[in-house]
């Protein structure tokens, strides 16, 4: 079934548009859920959640993408899981992993005048990766957006891995010195 | 800022940044080459020694039989199998060339040796967390010219196409992993199936863009090894894969064509046509993964790269 059918059942509110996204993108969300997870039962529960989400949005969002649109909320419903259970146990996955290595870019700072805007935030950030080139642009989304391992991530790029790990570690420090300039850090 | 804003932020990015990630992990699902791991789709073709192939087939139970053509004009033999992974059926498709296709090391004279003479002071060397695998070379070029001339083999020639060049790249392997230390071996990732230093494998694959939305890939590979009985074979192993296999007689050469429906796949990666060949000492590959709008222009371009051999 073609994406633009799978959102006309949406749009109708018919279930079997859940089927049908399962049959299509069910092993693909499970792969990014598992990669921020690394467990299964918890990467399922994430995935139901998102196509729960998937359900209610749908009717509003007529994604030009299905499988990024899906991707993205089932990015952002296993993030809420893994700090949610991060405040518990900390959990050794490729997030974990992949967010250790972007506290490079930032300082943790909360205070309330420092407090930012998201949207201006993304803004940034898109004009940032924009400007880099694409095998950049694609190895920080392979590793920071997907959560793949660093020789996964080098191996969707076509690169190896210290090559991957020399970029990631170059872009994160360009990335920091752009977020001070554009005043999103002290 | 907090940890968090920036997480959230990658997260609600513009869907038009992702169109190189999304096109190269489109391409991942059934990639013929690249990732050293088996990704889901088709892993990457590797070169087995006669060995490891007789252990595979102990486990797998074949499906339909092998796919034995006649003799005449064709260069090789494909086997389709089962295979039961962990409780994953997964489909097995071999290419198994008649001749024997190991190069003599001497005739390889490109700048490659040099790495390769490098690679048991780099397996010594090895430790457990390295971001390079030892036994492995990894190199990109501009041109697939500069490619051909790193690993100086006179016969290893490449169908020339008229499309967009993505990227173009050697792999070269040697030393067993088993010579590798077993926490160097685990921390690598490194299966058991590998190569001894006089038993290496090299590919050459350049990938096109045929349109903005899908790549094929044109691959060729040698082997030198100096053990008997080790002929080379290009492995792939596919999910819930419905398979066809063709063959097509152009300028004398009959390729042999595997055409796949893995229907688990999304959209638009779920049919994939693979054609292969083997001449003078040299494997040949073409992959082109596409759905179904696109049949007749991924059949074109097949039948391009046919067309199109030296």
């Amino acid at each position: 079934m073609t994406d633009s059918e799978i959102m006309d059942l949406y749009q109708k509110r018919d279930e079997a548009a859940i089927r049908e996204t399962q049959k299509k993108y069910q092993r693909y969300l499970m792969k990014i859920a598992m990669s921020i997870l690394g467990d299964e039962s918890d990467a399922e529960e994430c995935l139901n959640d998102a196509l729960l989400a998937a359900w209610n949005s749908a009717p509003a969002d007529r994604p030009e993408h299905l499988s990024l649109y899906l991707g993205k909320i089932v990015r952002v419903k296993a993030i809420d899981r893994v700090r949610y259970n991060t405040r518990q146990k900390r959990q050794g996955t490729e997030y974990t992993v992949s967010v250790e290595e972007l506290e490079e870019v930032f300082v943790d700072d909360r205070s309330p005048e420092n407090a930012l805007d998201d949207a201006l935030l993304r803004e940034a950030l898109q004009n940032f990766l924009r400007k880099q080139s694409a095998e950049v642009r694609m190895l920080f989304l392979a590793r920071y957006f997907y959560y793949r391992s660093l020789r996964e991530a080098a191996s969707l790029c076509g690169m190896s891995e210290s090559k991957a790990k020399t970029i990631l570690f170059r872009t994160r420090k360009k990335l920091r010195t752009f977020l001070k300039k554009e005043g999103f850090m002290p | 800022m907090k940890k968090d804003q920036l997480i959230d932020a990658i997260g609600k990015l513009d869907d038009t940044l992702f169109s190189e990630i999304e096109a190269s992990m489109q391409s991942e699902r059934t990639a013929v080459a690249g990732a050293d791991t088996e990704s889901r789709g088709v892993s990457k073709p590797r070169f087995k020694k006669r060995r490891f192939v007789l252990v595979a087939l102990a486990a797998v139970m074949l499906i339909g039989g092998a796919a034995a053509f006649g003799a005449g004009g064709l260069s090789g033999l494909l086997k389709i199998g089962k295979t039961d992974d962990g409780g994953r059926e997964q489909t097995t498709a071999e290419y198994i060339p008649f001749g024997d296709v190991r190069v003599d090391p001497s005739l390889i004279t490109g700048r490659i040796n040099d790495a390769l003479a490098e690679m048991p002071e780099r397996v010594r060397n090895a430790q457990p967390f390295d971001n390079v695998m030892p036994n492995a070379i990894l190199r990109r070029f501009a041109t697939i010219d500069d490619a051909l001339g790193y690993v100086g083999y006179k016969n290893m020639v490449f169908p020339r196409l008229d499309y967009e060049c993505v990227s173009v790249q050697t792999e070269g392997y040697g030393i067993a992993a088993a010579e590798l230390d077993a926490a160097v071996r685990e921390a690598a990732g490194l299966d058991s199936e590998a190569y001894v230093l006089s038993d290496v494998s090299i590919g050459v694959t350049q990938k096109y863009r045929s349109n903005p939305d899908y790549c094929f890939q044109t691959i060729a590979y040698l082997c030198t090894d100096y053990v008997k009985e080790a002929p080379v074979r290009i492995h792939m192993v596919l999910e819930n894969a419905k398979t066809a296999t063709d063959q097509k007689t152009v300028n004398g050469r009959t390729f042999t064509i595997l055409r796949t429906n893995t229907t688990d796949l999304a959209e638009g990666h779920q049919l994939a046509t693979s054609v292969f060949w083997q001449e003078n000492d040299v494997l040949f590959c073409f992959h082109i993964v596409y759905n179904e709008e696109c049949r007749d222009e991924a059949e074109r371009v097949a039948d391009e790269w046919m067309h199109s051999f030296p």
